[in-house]
């Protein structure tokens, strides 16, 4: 069976290139040796951290740093891709922006960071200064300590105080899949426990555990009933915001038409000359080959597995894309930026900068030339190059 | 790999907790902990403690692998751990004879009359709670014939090439027209089809963690299938579960050459007729009908994509929505009384969803999943290829 477009990895990048190819009419299958990076991130998408304001910020990369993924797309473009996802998630997952500006969202370690697009239950963080803040956290829960954040919020001028509910639930182990799927039926709880107290603040923090399933209702629910905004703080890994988000995602591609192959990795490809024929998948039995006419190679850095650092050298295993690995540009960590290059229709370039394969376009993590940890553009580098992958595959390889 | 090599690839991210259908009960650990944390500890001979009774209740259904990163087979990892458990089971006899459908299918479908009847009698109901925590309401009824004797009545098709039919026990003993379509589709096809004398494919005594037993049962069918193999027959399952033990299983409890060479040769049925699917097209006439297509767990585990949706497609006029999710069954899981509330859990969402698109028919390929969506649904349902070879056969309105 032969697709339009045969999408190789489901992180963000991939599922926005293929819910984009998918709204063009092409026919898309999307290949997936397992769960992305999405759930150890926030669930709020960064696009640029930092003082300054993150639109002139990709501005100014788009000038100052050729090989930077936003300069490879374009303002106008990244602006089009954060709408067009937006839209696709309104009804399901909703982001809101904040007029253009970063909203410093609070972390589970009392920190605060820059972020851009935020679901609903870390958006009321835009007006959190100078608030009476109620921090709560769950006795049974302990990867989130209550005091810890209350104190980072004091510090950030909040009067933040923190309490710690016991919710009769004493599952082994018990993390934050396990609050939320258990918060999915019993949110009202936290109605009866808080009423009181919520009278005495101006707003309430959670740990971002409130519903997997009915975490929107969930969310406006306890608004409605506390009479006040609440926020979510995103936890450590497992992060419950962003598996809504891969969730919600992956559901509108399979309602889209999509065919969805998880839990084998691609294994080898079927090339003439410098165009990709087919691609293998690790099946059960016998490997399954799928043709197409265009690849999306959406496989991640080094965490999501496009990536494969070994002592002697930094692959790229689907293709042999060769991996740039910067050297010690005053950089802390130069593997940080490591990934593929590419010309600004996505194309792998090999290392004179001569174009590998024409119908393989590629997005997200695998490129080179950004530090997600540092500057805070993993999520907006995702949708963008995912989204022109999807415009560039939907062109061919002309 | 070996398990323990493969203990290192886990990172202890928990992303197979929230594949994992099971997670919302309380006393269920989850893959993780029930995975690679417990066999760490079993390994090194420590008390691996509270969460060992748990194991019993994972399903099988293969989810916590698929999503998990970083190639674990976890379910292997559980399996092992079901297996140093096994003898402190509660239910051991039970479980060891709920494990040999295949038996049980032979005595159902030598005297379908009695044993139907006995379940489907207030008595016989009761006395199979009691005696065996079963829960009766919900087992199937045995069919009047086995296919394996249906089949070799079947006048054998003037064919181009010749498959191996590997029933499995739910067409062979429960529902023998899914093997009936399979043949009479492949005839249409031109392709010749054997089925050999059957036997369980052992993954129901693999799952209650007789692992020894299952290992014989595994080495039986392998030596029944090896001189087809030598003839380069292909081998066709319309059971998932079947086919993802031929497919996978065999190969990694045994670890042969023989076990390797079977894995290449399988196929799920829907996989391999899809190839044929512009002849097939060609026969099929419309069906105005409204149908919910079920893919099953063991259908997602083998990675083929949705082979069935893809033939039921071809169909002109049948209204088509797709649903995912496990329902909870899991072959004679959903049957156990003390398993009784997991499983119902499990599959609520899943019916919920069924019963919202409110369909004629719903359809799916696995015999469990039948049985239980037949059972929490109320609807009639019917495997993919007898939906295509009705079909074609006549082009009045489905169920029949
Ligand atoms: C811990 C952490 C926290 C982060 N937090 C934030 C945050 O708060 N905000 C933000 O904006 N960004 C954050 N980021 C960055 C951002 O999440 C990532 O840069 C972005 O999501 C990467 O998406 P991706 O689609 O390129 O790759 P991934 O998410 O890595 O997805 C890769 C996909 O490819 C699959 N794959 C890999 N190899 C193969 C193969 N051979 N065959 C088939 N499939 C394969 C994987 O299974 C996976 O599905 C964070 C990153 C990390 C690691
Ligand atoms: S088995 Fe896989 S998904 Fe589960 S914790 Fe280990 S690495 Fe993560
Ligand atoms: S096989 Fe299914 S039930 Fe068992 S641990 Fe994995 S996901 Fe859970």
């Amino acid at each position: 069976m032969k697709y339009d477009v045969v999408v190789i990895g489901a992180g963000l990048a991939g599922m926005t290139a293929a819910l984009k190819s998918l709204i063009e009419g092409r026919r898309v299958v999307v290949i997936a040796a397992g769960e992305n990076t999405l759930y150890y991130a926030s669930g709020s998408l960064d696009l640029y951290g930092g003082k300054e304001n993150p639109w002139a910020a990709v501005k100014r990369l788009e000038s100052e740093r050729p090989d930077h993924p936003y300069a490879l797309i374009g303002t106008a473009l990244i602006e089009e891709s954060f709408r067009f996802l937006m839209g696709e998630l309104e009804t399901v997952c909703p982001y809101q922006e904040n007029s253009g500006e970063n909203v410093w969202v609070p972390t589970s370690l009392g920190g605060f960071r820059p972020s851009y697009l935020l679901p609903n239950g870390q958006f009321p963080a835009v007006s959190l200064k100078k608030k009476k803040v109620l921090v709560v956290g769950f006795s049974s829960y302990r990867d989130f300590n209550s005091r810890l954040v209350a104190s980072g919020m004091v510090s950030r001028g909040c009067e933040a105080r923190a309490i710690d509910l016991d919710l009769h639930y004493d599952k082994i182990n018990c993390n934050s899949i396990d609050l939320a799927y258990y918060f999915d039926d019993h949110w009202p709880d936290l109605i009866k426990s808080l009423q009181e107290t919520a009278k005495d603040v101006d707003c309430l923090a959670f740990p971002a555990v409130l519903g997997l399933n009915n975490f929107l209702d969930i969310h406006q629910n306890l608004q409605d009933a506390l009479g006040r905004p609440v926020i979510e703080i995103p936890t450590l890994p497992p992060s419950v915001p962003g598996i809504r988000l891969s969730r919600a995602m992956l559901a509108r591609i399979q309602q889209q038409g999509a065919e969805v192959i998880k839990g084998f990795p691609v294994i080898s490809t079927r090339v003439s000359d410098d165009i990709c024929l087919g691609v293998y998948i690790d099946t059960p039995g016998h490997p399954r080959y799928v043709e197409g006419d265009s690849f999306i190679l959406a496989t991640g850095g080094i965490l999501g597995g496009g990536i494969v650092v070994s002592e002697k050298s930094v692959d790229e295993k689907v293709f042999g894309v060769p991996v740039e690995v910067p050297v010690n540009e005053n950089q802390e960590y130069p593997y940080a930026r490591c990934g593929l290059k590419a010309n600004k229709r996505l194309q792998p370039l090999d290392k004179d900068r001569k174009v590998l394969y024409r119908n393989v376009f590629c997005a997200g993590r695998i490129l080179g030339g950004y530090d997600p940890d540092l500057e805070h553009d993993g999520a907006g580098a995702a949708i963008a190059t995912g989204y022109k992958a999807a415009l560039e595959a939907g062109r061919g390889d002309s | 790999m070996n398990s323990t090599t493969e203990l290192d690839h886990c990172l202890k991210c928990s992303i197979c907790q929230s594949a994992c259908p099971v997670i919302t009960s309380a006393s269920f650990p989850g893959p993780k902990l029930l995975g690679s944390d417990a066999l760490r500890l079993l390994k090194a001979g420590a008390d691996a403690g509270a969460v060992l009774p748990a194991v019993e209740a994972c399903l099988n259904c293969k989810r916590c692998e698929l999503a998990c990163p970083h190639g674990v087979r976890i379910t292997r990892l559980i399996s092992d751990v079901k297996e140093r458990t096994v003898t402190a089971k509660k239910h051991y006899w039970r479980d060891l004879l709920l494990s040999y459908p295949g038996f049980l299918g032979k005595v159902g479908t030598i005297v379908p009359g009695l044993v139907n009847f006995f379940l489907s009698n207030k008595i016989g109901r009761k006395l199979a709670k009691k005696v065996m925590s079963l829960d009766a309401d919900a087992v199937s009824n045995y069919a009047s014939r086995p296919l394996s004797r249906v089949t070799s009545s079947l006048q054998a098709a003037e064919t181009n090439r010749k498959v191996v039919y590997f029933a499995g026990c739910y067409a062979n003993y429960i529902e023998p027209e899914i093997g009936k379509s399979l043949v009479e589709l492949l005839g249409l096809l031109k392709i010749g089809v054997v089925v050999p004398t059957e036997h369980c494919c052992g993954m129901p005594l693999l799952a209650n963690g007789f692992k020894a037993q299952a290992k014989k049962a595994f080495q039986k069918n392998l030596k029944a299938l090896l001189p087809y193999l030598q003839e380069g027959c292909d081998i066709l399952c319309t059971c998932p579960t079947c086919a993802l033990a031929l497919k996978q299983v065999y190969l990694e409890e045994l670890g042969t050459d023989e076990a390797e060479v079977l894995s290449k040769f399988v196929y799920d049925a829907s996989e391999y007729l899809v190839n044929y699917s512009d002849q097939l097209a060609g026969l099929i006439k419309p069906v105005k009908l409204h149908m919910v297509y079920h893919q099953p767990c063991h259908t997602l585990a083998q990675g083929v994509g949705q082979p069935s949706l893809t033939l039921l497609k071809l169909i002109p006029e049948l209204k088509l929505q797709a649903v995912d999710g496990c329902c909870g069954q899991s072959g004679t899981y959903g049957f156990k009384q003390e398993k009784k509330k997991i499983s119902e859990a499990v599959g609520k969402a899943l019916f919920k969803e069924i019963e919202q698109c409110a369909p004629d028919l719903v359809s799916t390929d696995c015999g469990a999943c039948t049985m239980r969506i037949k059972h929490d649904c109320h609807l009639d349902v019917k495997h993919p290829l007898s939906v295509l070879l009705q079909s074609i056969k006549t082009d009045d309105s489905l169920p029949d």
